[in-house]
């Protein structure tokens, strides 16, 4: 093992960059082709607090450095010393261990309670625990030459997301195909299966994703994410109950909302209150 | 003037929004008359299916912002009055140019959509914060998830073939074409007509989202 050396002022493993209300944080490891380990699941982690935190930061996009790989999952190499450590342990602290692995908030929980947009960037391999934490973004953008898979069940190993978020994704036969085939999924037909929104071509993911932010900057923050909030919440609800929360509407006297009101009469953008 | 033109044909209801030099924008009038409509044609049995169209090829480019800016006590026409999802025949909607925010929605509210040429859909105006009426719980019971979340935040605006890829309209027909092919589904439709569709839609729509294995033993009753 190369031990990263701390004295030269080397690029961090995630490279965080802020551009008015958008956070981007771009995966750095890319001769491990942006696995998760060597601090970058960590790194990730703090990431996603800082903009759950900020209420500066308004979209997040999460990309990764050079063109072959947007993440491909877990660093085994890392994960093989981690389950040698926890073997060494009690029944009972490996327990605890996965207990606290399962319920801590983070960008690998598929950011269910954080209403704020996070854009995936797929600027090439995207697989596994990476494919998941793409599915766990709220839009998808995905280079001509990326592709996307979970290739678990090749190894014998389970992906958590699968079971649950891939089937709100696509259509159930289709995620069936994915989970059990295990194999890659090239650019267009991860757009045909709903698993990404669009397609960019090589080197323009982030671009594209920017675009889109900075379209999201310009609505009332309060307005987005309570529309992610609704469309969360009436996720797997029957319908008649999901039509009858949608009738809640928030406040309609609020100050974005009369200025809102204006801006559309004189066509022109409003500068936003928060309230 | 009616700000809602109605006429039959057949056994069909034909229904345009009426408010042209508004874009066909939904004031509270015209929802209101929307409401009654759908209620009418509910109780009317020799209608058997609707078509809801716009004048001057616009669908509607929905809300009516002066109104809305004018009277700051709008109470809306309650969704289940204004949208036709509890009415038990096929409504169909046939789209031409604008079909933006509650149009939008109203569009989705009906069982299948026909789109001309050149009609752009959306919930579009950045601008506006107000609230959508059924849009964040049927759009992604209706396309892709984050198809559904690309329109709720980015105010994606489709073409009429992109709502074909995202199966949000039936087909794409002709510019102009919309009406004529929604017409000619609709008497399709009416020669099928029997008591049984009554329970098939409302089936469809009373086991969306219900947990599925309750889904499968409601479903086998002969009514719920």
């Amino acid at each position: 093992m190369v031990e990263s050396k701390t004295e030269a002022p080397a690029a961090p493993i995630l490279i965080k960059e802020r551009e008015e209300g958008i956070l981007v944080a771009r995966m750095n490891r890319p001769e491990r082709m942006n696995a998760l380990g060597g601090g970058l699941r960590e790194a990730l982690t703090d990431a996603w607090f800082e903009f759950r935190d900020d209420p500066e930061l308004k979209v997040m996009i999460l990309t990764g450095v050079g063109d072959r790989a947007f993440c491909a999952g877990m660093d085994l190499r890392d994960s093989d010393k981690r389950a040698r450590e926890l073997g060494a342990q009690s029944a009972q602290a490996l327990l605890e261990a996965q207990r606290s692995a399962r319920i801590e908030p983070s960008i690998f929980s598929n950011n269910l309670h954080l209403y704020k947009p996070i854009i995936a960037a797929i600027n090439g391999w995207c697989l596994a625990g990476g494919c998941e934490m793409a599915m766990g973004c709220d839009l998808r953008i995905i280079e001509s030459h990326a592709r996307m898979g979970l290739p678990e069940v090749k190894r014998g190993m389970g992906a958590k997301s699968t079971t649950h978020k891939l089937y709100y994704l696509t259509h159930l036969a289709n995620g069936l195909e994915i989970d059990w085939t295990g194999d890659p999924i090239i650019a267009e037909r991860a757009v045909e299966l709903g698993l990404a929104n669009e397609v960019a071509p090589t080197g323009q993911s982030l671009a594209r994703a920017k675009e889109i932010a900075r379209e999201i900057c310009r609505r009332p923050m309060a307005y987005v994410q309570y529309h992610k909030e609704r469309v969360f919440q009436s996720l797997g609800v029957p319908l008649a109950y999901a039509l009858a929360m949608e009738q809640r509407y928030p406040p309609h006297q609020s100050e974005d909302y009369r200025r809102g009101l204006e801006a559309s009469l004189g066509s022109k953008l409003p500068g936003w209150s928060g309230n | 003037m009616a700000s809602l033109a109605k006429r039959t044909e057949g056994n069909i209801l034909v229904v345009e929004l009426n408010r042209a030099d508004k874009g066909n924008a939904l004031n509270r009038a015209l929802q209101q008359e929307l409401a009654q409509t759908w209620q009418e044609f509910e109780d009317t049995d020799n209608q058997r299916v609707a078509v809801l169209q716009g004048a001057a090829n616009v669908f509607s480019i929905g809300h009516d912002v002066q109104e809305l800016a004018r009277d700051e006590s709008m109470s809306p026409v309650p969704a289940d009055a204004l949208f036709p999802l509890a009415i038990s025949k096929p409504v169909i909607a046939a789209i031409e140019g604008p079909c933006y925010g509650l149009g939008f929605e109203l569009a989705l509210a009906c069982d299948l959509r026909f789109a001309g040429e050149g009609a752009m859909f959306g919930l579009a105006d950045p601008n506006l914060f107000v609230p959508y009426r059924l849009a964040t719980v049927l759009l992604p019971r209706m396309t892709f998830l984050g198809k559904s979340l690309e329109l709720i935040f980015a105010g994606r605006i489709l073409s009429a073939a992109q709502m074909r890829e995202a199966r949000l309209v039936s087909q794409v027909t002709a510019k102009g074409e919309a009406a004529a092919i929604a017409l000619a589904a609709a008497y399709d439709m009416a020669k099928r007509f029997s008591s049984a569709r009554a329970f098939r839609k409302r089936n469809i729509w009373s086991l969306s989202g219900m947990p599925l294995p309750a889904a499968m033993s409601l479903a086998r009753r002969p009514h719920i």
